[in-house]
């Protein structure tokens, strides 16, 4: 196994292409298959040494670096302010040694169903730039994954930045994530939610769920119907059970369909229930 | 100062914290040789052909060797000798080890285990502990695949159950549950001159020693077991390293030379013991005035392929199948029995917590049926000093049952009312429960210790001890005696290393038994040569023997005091005694195999818990906000290191109620390593308040009893009642998962 360690984006371009290279970032996913006999890389290309650890603001956009770890995005004023639900989401991401390690670029690329930084980038609206010897494109997280584990990224590129509108002071959100602890822990689901709020009326509203399919995704039918509704107690009872059915979990070592299914309904009305105790309790 | 009943800081603290300590992993040999365990991939199988043709001359491999290598007898002893070290014509279940492979470095023996092609002919196998024992089910062991077999009769039954005004029959069952010991299971066996020297994690050096005899037909004194610092333990190390320190002995004794053999976790979890499964048919019934009256219990354990400890696993559990409470009519039936899964054996608690979570969710629903507060239920059954236990024990010593319950309900038995959401429910639960100290008639022969004191020439003291350091503070606690004996500083005290050619042969470390035990011997090792210290110091001081106090390092008498070190080496001028040896029996135990009644231990600690819940009803989560548990255990010899013995047993039991389900699908367990086998962490951790009621066990030392296990037992049934009390949702299938709780949530009316 050949390990190259480029120092710059250009050189590590040059390494990239062949069938059984793989680029190590902060490993957490990486060496584990490795060990388990699961991958035989023939070369791995390092690119912790490319400066791609930065969250930058840029007008009304942020942007951040595919090496940024996720303890990083943890303890960032700007992501904890212009980006509260992915804020809130890597904070209950693995232990404090895997955050140190793990980088945002990495969760994406690994395309697992149930990663925690995606569901709410797919709020964001997030967009992932790649580069290759070709150039660079961007491509919107929605039009990212293709199954579990597969991705767009052609042989020859690789993930270089993330880039999402800041979030604004009307908007609420929720992250929510159920494991079978409290920390450590794979999502059973997740479920990440963004709208704006006037009044008790919702509007613009995004919903992204984590492990109830092949990959994360949109509960687009479910945000349709929020879409200029008053928070009220039925119109919560309606859509919990309406995004149950715009899901397709499975059983497996983590959970059940029933579970998952029901649980899609129950963490969205958990969270539109407290954003409506909120308003209620402000009004009064 | 009296040291015992002090917070004395921990001997082997400072060791393992800066990463002094010297773990198996830490060691290494000249020429060692790495060992790898070629394993069945199927739950039952007939082995047709082992191809090693290929395999045997890859770069770096040294040696590959099958049962018939295996110069002794290929047998791991426990109880019934049913297990192989090397399976020979059949496999039983899925990681039974089939041939060892040695090589130059990890990667070869690796690869190799990776190519060996063995040929099975698959067999049928039967993965049901119930199933099992039907007539038509796969033959795995005798006739009827029941390993062992124990009952109670007490009482008449049927009389019973007719005078009871209340009655309720349920089916509970039980998860596995994985030790999860930060260490994984890892020996080295060193061939020196005529004797092979063993290295390793372990609880039972002895036992080591009798299985590496067995298969290399050495004796004893040809084979010396050296326990290196253990990572951990809980029941997962007194058998099964047997298997493990045989298998790298095969291979030294084959080689000449070192051999290495360290466990991956992933086959450290698919091999070695766990807890057993349960199947437990639980009827009980009360009279109107909230008496006990009559109990009925058919309790089934999960074995795996071979017996190892199970016997005597499922005998401690029938011993406890009716909880510290009296009752005159019980009819206790269990059985252990034989399934193509991997074999299960010892872990804290020892076949107890399975049948307590039984126990105290029937009592928690006998006291709801009679509209009863369930703390004034069981005050009304609890077992008390002059009680008959439901064996016919009569406890006459030390059984503090009451004020530990009384004193937990001060504590925890009440709800505060605070704010909260309305998908939110909170609820406290309550469950009692006893656990006889030692090993008892289950293990009479076993039931000595041995100590060797020696005073040296400066006044610093060696102790050996046959019973082992596992994690739990024994050398401490030991140490605390020692000194507190001698009158001599506990920092001068030290535990010598445990060698089977240093310590003598006390049984195994378990039972929580080794405070009592060792304890005893060690005070008994002390007398001649505190008695050489009192006579030298009397004749310094002036004074007759019977007046002089040791102390803290010095004697004294009235108000003078002078140095120990001075008195020790007088003694040594005058060629006293300052070596000696002490043996403690464990006091008569009994028991009548038909009729389950007798005397089945000495002595039983005891403890209530009380846990308090938070259930989300949206999404079926328990969050475990704190648990009050309160141990009558004897005096306490030292309070921290009890309190930790406490904490680290109910965090294992909030895993065994809420989290720890091992996933077996046909015989193959899923969750092999720690992303998927879940183990609560420090942010699942509740709350602990960790009390002791202290009455002095007058057979103890220093008036201890046993603590070690006791901690962990209580706990599931404390949760799942709070549970219930919150929700209304009893849980008779650990653990008490959020997709459960949903599922009952469903099946009711009124749902949030």
């Amino acid at each position: 196994m050949k390990v190259y360690n480029p120092k710059n984006i250009k050189e590590a371009l040059t390494y990239l292409g062949g069938k059984d290279t793989h680029i190590l970032a902060g490993g957490t996913d990486l060496i584990v298959r490795i060990k388990d006999r699961d991958i035989y890389p023939k070369s791995i290309v390092n690119i912790k040494m490319l400066h791609l650890d930065y969250i930058k603001i840029n007008g009304d956009f942020i942007k951040v670096g595919a090496l940024t770890s996720v303890e990083t995005l943890y303890r960032s004023e700007i992501i904890n302010t212009y980006a509260p639900v992915l804020s809130d989401a890597v904070g209950k991401m693995g232990s404090p040694q895997i955050r140190n390690l793990g980088t945002i670029g990495g969760n994406i690329a690994n395309a697992s169903p149930a990663a925690d930084t995606v569901p709410p980038l797919f709020v964001l609206n997030a967009g992932i730039t790649l580069k290759s010897r070709r150039g660079k494109r961007a491509v919107a997280i929605g039009e990212f994954f293709t199954g579990p584990g597969e991705n767009i990224i052609e042989r020859d590129e690789f993930i270089t930045e993330v880039v999402f509108k800041k979030m604004e002071s009307d908007e609420v959100w929720f992250f929510k994530k159920l494991g079978q602890r409290k920390a450590l822990t794979i999502a059973k689901i997740s479920l990440a939610f963004g709208g704006r709020l006037s009044g008790r009326k919702l509007n613009e509203v995004s919903i992204a769920l984590g492990a109830v399919a092949s990959t994360v995704i949109y509960a687009k039918r479910t945000a349709d119907f929020l879409n200029s509704k008053r928070l009220t107690r039925d119109v919560i009872d309606v859509v919990s059970k309406i995004i149950q059915k715009e899901i397709e979990p499975i059983t497996d070592i983590r959970s059940t369909v029933e579970y998952r299914r029901k649980m899609a309904g129950a963490l969205l009305k958990q969270g539109l229930l407290d954003i409506m105790y909120s308003v209620i309790a402000r009004q009064s | 100062m009296n040291i015992i009943g002090k917070d004395i800081p921990r001997k082997d603290a400072e060791l393992k914290v800066t990463g002094r300590a010297k773990y198996i992993d830490d060691l290494t040999f000249p020429n060692m040789l790495y060992v790898k365990v070629l394993r069945s991939r199927f739950p039952h199988a007939m082995i047709k052909d082992i191809d090693i043709s290929r395999t045997k001359n890859n770069k770096g491999i040294v040696t590959i060797l099958t049962y018939k290598d295996i110069p002794g007898v290929n047998v791991v002893p426990v109880v019934l000798m049913d297990q192989p070290l090397l399976a020979e014509k059949e496999v039983r279940y899925i990681g039974e080890p089939i041939a060892l492979i040695a090589g130059e470095d990890k990667e070869a023996t690796e690869d190799a285990s990776h190519e060996i092609k063995v040929e099975y002919e698959e067999l049928k196998p039967i993965f049901d502990p119930v199933l099992a024992m039907k007539r038509n089910s796969p033959k795995i062991y005798g006739k009827d695949n029941v390993f062992s077999h124990h009952r109670i009769r007490r009482g008449n039954i049927k009389r019973g159950f007719n005078e009871c005004d209340i009655i309720i029959e349920h089916r509970y069952t039980t998860s596995y549950q994985e030790h999860a010991y930060i260490e994984t299971q890892g020996m080295i066996a060193v061939p020196y001159e005529e004797t092979m020297v063993i290295y390793g994690s372990m609880q039972c050096p002895f036992y080591v020693q009798d299985a590496v005899s067995k298969i290399l037909g050495l004796p004893y004194n040809r084979v010396e077991v050296i326990q290196t610092a253990t990572g951990g333990a809980f029941g997962g190390k007194e058998d099964v390293p047997s298997l493990v320190a045989s298998q790298a002995a095969l291979i030294a004794f084959k080689t000449r030379r070192p051999a290495k053999l360290i466990y991956s976790r992933e086959e450290d979890i698919e091999s070695m013991s766990k807890r057993h499964p349960a199947v437990i048919h639980y009827k009980s019934g009360v009279t109107r005035d909230g008496h006990l009256n009559a109990v009925e219990v058919k309790y089934i354990l999960n074995a795996g392929a071979y017996s190892t400890l199970s016997p005597i696993v499922l005998w401690r559990g029938t011993v406890h199948a009716v909880g510290p409470y009296k009752c005159p009519n019980v009819k206790v039936d269990s059985y252990a029995t034989a399934t193509n899964t991997v074999p299960c054996g010892a872990f804290r608690g020892f076949g107890t917590p399975q049948i307590t979570f039984a126990v105290e969710s029937q009592m928690d629903e006998l006291a709801n049926k009679l509209n009863m507060d369930p703390i004034e239920f069981r005050l009304k059954n609890i077992l008390r000093k002059g009680d008959r236990t439901v064996t016919g024990h009569l406890i006459k010593d030390s059984m503090e049952l009451e004020k530990t319950l009384k004193k937990a309900a001060q504590i925890g038995w009440k709800i505060k009312k605070e704010e909260s959401k309305d998908y939110i429910k909170r609820g406290i639960g309550v469950a009692c429960n006893y656990y006889g100290v030692g090993l008892g008639a289950g293990g009479k022969h076993l039931s000595k210790a041995g100590a060797m004191v020696s005073v040296l020439g400066d006044g610093s003291v060696n102790f050996a001890v046959g019973t082992t350091e596992m994690g739990q503070g024994m050398e401490t606690v030991l140490s605390q005696v020692a000194a507190s004996e001698l009158g001599i500083k506990y920092e001068k005290v030290s535990i010598v290393l445990t060698d089977t050619t240093r310590v003598p042969d006390s049984g195994p470390t378990v039972a929580s038994r080794a405070t009592v035990m060792s304890g005893n011997a060690l005070i008994k090792a002390c007398k001649p040569i505190k008695k050489s210290i009192t006579d030298i110091a009397a004749k310094m001081l002036g004074c007759a023997p019977s007046k002089v106090k040791l102390a803290n390092g010095f004697a004294g008498f009235e108000k003078k005091r002078i140095n120990l070190d001075d008195v020790v080496s007088e003694c040594f001028k005058e060629k006293r005694i300052m070596s000696a040896q002490g043996w403690y029996k464990a006091p008569y135990t009994s028991w009548n195999k038909a009729t389950g009644q007798g005397k089945p231990y000495f002595i039983y600690s005891t403890g209530t818990n009380i846990a308090k819940v938070e259930v989300n009803l949206l999404t079926g989560e328990v969050l475990v906000k704190k648990i009050v548990a309160v141990h009558d255990v004897g005096r306490v010899i030292n309070p921290q290191t009890a309190a930790g013995q406490v904490e680290g047993g109910v965090l294992q039991g909030v895993g065994y109620a809420l989290f720890e389900e091992m996933d077996s699908r046909d015989g193959k367990i899923q969750n092999t390593n720690f992303s998927t086998y879940i183990l609560p962490t420090s942010k699942d951790s509740p709350q602990i308040v960790s009390v002791f009621v202290e009455d002095p066990y007058p057979e103890g030392p220093f008036g201890a009893k046993g603590l070690g296990e006791q901690p962990l037992i209580g706990v599931a049934p404390a949760i799942t009642n709070a549970i219930f009390n919150a929700t209304g949702i009893r849980v008779r299938d650990l653990p008490a998962t959020p997709e459960k709780i949903i599922l009952e949530l469903d099946s009711r009316q009124g749902k949030f």
